[in-house]
């Protein structure tokens, strides 16, 4: 294989799976939500992409479309869901994933059950090769990235971003400040379920092919692993997750490749990241990154105020 | 709809139901058996467990390992069951959920611990045996009682949960460790204050309770096959067995998992009658679950206790 | 038996008391009273190790004792009986009595179970109930009565009159004094202070996590600015 293919590969990877944990770090890092079952919101927009673009819409409608489906599904599971104590809320989501995967794999009309989906290619033109096709995804999956970024970094400095940090330390606290906080956390969900459904999108436009499989519960672990290793409620945190966590799958297999190790990378790799996060919850649970701090035009003062003396 | 109905119709009186019935015990019965160590270390240490679904697991191969792989027979597999997941619960809580929750680890992160721990097991067992599935080598004669149709593992599985229920029954209501157990699960600081010491108790509870999920595992490795996701294949019903009991409730679990069997299996044969595909006998499970949490979120415990 | 030196005390980092020091002996029943909040079940829950001890020193039977866990003081004749959830809801009467008396191996269980039915007769009539589905009075009954299981010199009550009808207040306050009777130390945290005085010899009165006025119970009770400053009893 060309390897510029492949480090394009990889590049376009972590793009994608830092979206996912950006949505992730949203809804657990600064609203406290347990979310279990990210990858259900990830297949809904992967699935919705696929259907869209099957029927000929084009590739930006595909994904706007399909973050919105997804961001629905989060409300309507937040309704009744976000209600619930944290440890039931972990059981539902983690099995409504599991649910949903059912669904598109016994329904065969909906998108070729366990046999898949292909669609065709969003993003080609006469002439392209490869690498430029890959060149182009990149382009496309970090402009997508970087106003997911944007986004949740504006939401996590406002005011709003401060109400939910509040809600996740305290419930009564916050309550009692007047905060309804279910409001708040429904829609930090919703958010939250929208970009994980982008994230799916991009997935599904970039691999041109999806079945039941890559919607496994482990790609919801991977993403949790993303954002405790890189710190929950730190937005770089969980680019930083995102970039090491894939590095790290890359690296296992070709370790395979080159090394001979003598066990499948597959489970090496879960083996480890098994590992990893059960080590780093117990020695070092705020993750690389602190929890970032609130960016306010009063703090910015006193900051300046405490140079300057 | 309109056409296929008489046609359900005719289906559904064609049903042995008496079978059904048999078929509900003995899915109920594996789920109890199942469900009895999440529960109880669900309702002492206050988490559930995700890395149950691994015990069970790891029970069945080491069932196989012994049985098949060396040749010892299918009984000196319910030992290496019970040993190596009992072992392996009691590593677990020592060696990470004890030491997480002294560190004063949030619930959040004690689940997404009990993730990582399950695939650390899965992937070990995956690595160890294969991912392709495999199965025992033991043929289970089947014979008919009146117009049931039983095979002698569901009779073995059945009188290992009738044993399992009563040997519980008696370690809990008869022995020292037993109240303690049920005792500190209601109220820690009052166990504390009567002088329990909790971190005993509940090793016992995690080392029994795993041990049990062992056996739940090798009874469903032996009537399918084994896989490395055995046990996350039925890690949902068990969930929904533990909720709609009452977490902690070892009673409630025991008329939870008979529910949740019938539903399954009354389940399955209307979703077959009306021609819809039978892998959502899972839903059937989860929809029990999402009903008991959004209209009693404490499940069947106060009937129960 | 039991003496508590300047004990500072709280949750966290939070200081709710602070230099208060308290001493039970033998025989005797100490109340130690104020209003919410004014860190008198801290005080208590600190001493045995169910809240942080910052300051301060405890001794037992003329042992220091300071920092001990709960289970530890048990074992040693320190009994505990916390103001909520203080029974084992989900086992019965008997299995609670059961429960209190964990620790002990001796084999005077059973005598020590049949004496305890005989101090609380109501209990008796209710043994297979569960603990859940007794009534408030009852309930307190069953409370102390496990406290008593341990088998405790020294026993200490948060706020047993606490939500209980007139009736089973008395009823709670002869039983405490039988108990006192057989020789166990009892400590009452109380808000109704009345009552908490009439049955104790001496008093500790709390505001603010201080210890604002200390003796004999009788006189304070017939101190006309005491009564009127702390106790908000009318003169």
């Amino acid at each position: 294989m060309d390897p510029l293919i492949y480090i394009l590969d990889i590049i376009v990877f972590v793009g994608i799976f830092a979206i996912v944990a950006l949505s992730l770090n949203l809804e657990y890092g600064f609203a406290g939500l347990g979310n279990f079952g990210k990858v259900a919101f990830f297949l809904t927009g992967a699935y919705t992409y696929a259907l869209l673009s099957q029927i000929g819409l084009p590739f930006f409608l595909c994904l706007i479309i399909a973050a919105l489906i997804s961001a629905s599904i989060g409300f309507l599971i937040s309704l009744s869901a976000l209600r619930l104590r944290e440890d039931y809320l972990a059981i539902v989501t983690l099995t409504f994933g599991e649910i949903l995967r059912l669904v598109v794999k016994a329904e065969h009309w909906i998108a070729g059950g366990v046999w898949g989906i292909t669609m065709p290619s969003a993003i080609s033109w006469a002439g392209a090769s490869p690498r430029m096709m890959a060149a182009a995804n990149i382009g496309l999956v970090y402009f997508c990235l970087i106003l997911g970024f944007i986004l949740v970094q504006l939401v996590s400095n406002s005011p709003y971003g401060r109400v939910l940090r509040a809600i996740r330390e305290d419930e009564t606290a916050a309550e009692a400040l007047g905060k309804d906080r279910f409001k708040y956390k429904a829609q930090a969900f919703m958010l939250g379920s929208g970009l994980a459904g982008l994230g799916g999108g991009l997935f599904a436009q970039y691999l041109r092919f999806i079945d039941p499989y890559m919607f496994l519960p482990t790609v919801t672990f991977s993403v949790w692993i993303m954002v405790i290793i890189g710190g929950p409620a730190n937005n770089w945190g969980a680019l930083l997750g995102a970039t090491l966590v894939e590095l790290f799958s890359r690296g296992t297999r070709i370790l395979k490749d080159y090394l001979l190790v003598p066990i499948d990378p597959n489970n090496l790799q879960y083996i480890l990241f098994g590992l990893l996060i059960v080590f780093i919850l117990l020695y070092r649970p705020q993750g690389l990154l602190k929890e970032s701090q609130v960016k306010t035009k009063a703090l910015e003062v006193i900051s300046r105020w405490k140079k300057h003396s | 709809m309109g056409e296929r109905l008489p046609l359900v119709i005719y289906f559904l009186s064609m049903v042995n139901w008496a079978q059904v019935l048999f078929n509900s015990s003995v899915t109920g019965c594996i789920y109890l058996i199942s469900a009895v160590g999440l529960t109880l270390t669900y309702g002492l240490s206050k988490f559930p467990n995700f890395a149950h679904a691994e015990f069970m697991t790891l029970g069945a191969y080491a069932g196989y390992f012994l049985a098949d792989q060396l040749g010892l027979g299918f009984p000196s597999a319910f030992v290496a069951a019970f040993i190596a997941s009992g072992i392996l619960g009691a590593l677990s809580y020592r060696g990470i959920f004890q030491p997480l929750a002294k560190r004063g680890a949030s619930l959040i992160h004690l689940m997404v611990a009990a993730i990582g721990l399950g695939f650390v097991i899965r992937h070990f067992v995956g690595e160890l045996w294969g991912w392709s599935p495999r199965s025992f080598k033991v043929t289970w004669s089947a014979f008919d009682i009146g117009i049931v149709r039983v095979s002698d593992l569901w009779l073995w599985l059945i009188f290992a949960a009738l044993a399992m229920a009563g040997l519980m029954h008696l370690l809990l209501t008869k022995t020292k460790i037993g109240k303690a157990i049920r005792g500190t699960s209601s109220n820690p600081e009052l166990a504390l204050a009567s002088g329990v010491n909790i971190n005993r108790v509940t090793l016992v509870t995690w080392l029994v309770g795993a041990a049990l999920a062992g056996i739940a595992g090798l009874f469903r490795g032996a009537g399918t096959r084994l896989s490395p996701m055995l046990g996350w294949d039925i890690l949902l019903p068990t969930f929904a067995v533990t909720i709609l009991g009452g977490i902690g409730s070892f009673y409630g679990a025991i008329a939870a998992a008979f529910i949740i069997g019938l539903a399954e299996n009354i389940g399955v044969v209307f979703l077959t009658s009306f021609g819809i595909s039978t892998e959502y006998r899972m839903a059937i499970a989860f929809l029990i679950l999402i009903i008991t949490l959004i209209l009693r979120p404490g499940g069947l415990a106060r009937m129960f206790r | 038996m039991l003496i508590a030196e300047n004990i500072d005390a709280g949750y966290g980092d939070v200081v709710i008391v602070h230099n208060v020091s308290i001493k039970v002996g033998k025989g005797e029943t100490i109340a130690i009273v104020g209003p919410n909040g004014s860190g008198k079940s801290t005080l208590i829950k600190s001493l045995l190790g169910f809240a942080c001890l910052f300051r301060g020193r405890v001794f037992y039977q003329g042992k220091e004792i300071t920092g001990i866990t709960p289970d530890r003081a048990v074992a040693l004749g320190i009994s505990y009986v916390p103001q909520l959830n203080n029974v084992f809801v989900n086992l019965t009467v008997a299995e609670n009595l059961e429960m209190g008396a964990y620790i002990r191996k001796d084999g005077t269980v059973k005598a020590d179970i049949a004496e305890i039915y005989r101090l609380f007769p109501e209990l008796e009539a209710r043994r297979g109930t569960w603990a859940g589905n007794l009534s408030g009075g009852e309930r307190q009954m069953l409370a102390i009565a496990r406290g008593m299981m341990t088998n405790p010199k020294v026993i200490l009550l948060d706020e047993p009159l606490a939500s209980l009808s007139p009736k089973s207040t008395s009823l709670i306050l002869s039983k405490i004094e039988k108990i006192r009777d057989s020789g166990t130390a009892i400590v009452i945290i109380e808000q109704n202070v009345k009552k908490a005085l009439d049955s104790s010899q001496r008093s500790y009165v709390l505001v603010d996590g201080t210890c604002v006025l200390e003796g004999d119970s009788h006189s304070i009770l017939s101190d006309e600015t005491a009564r009127r400053r702390y106790l908000g009893l009318k003169a």
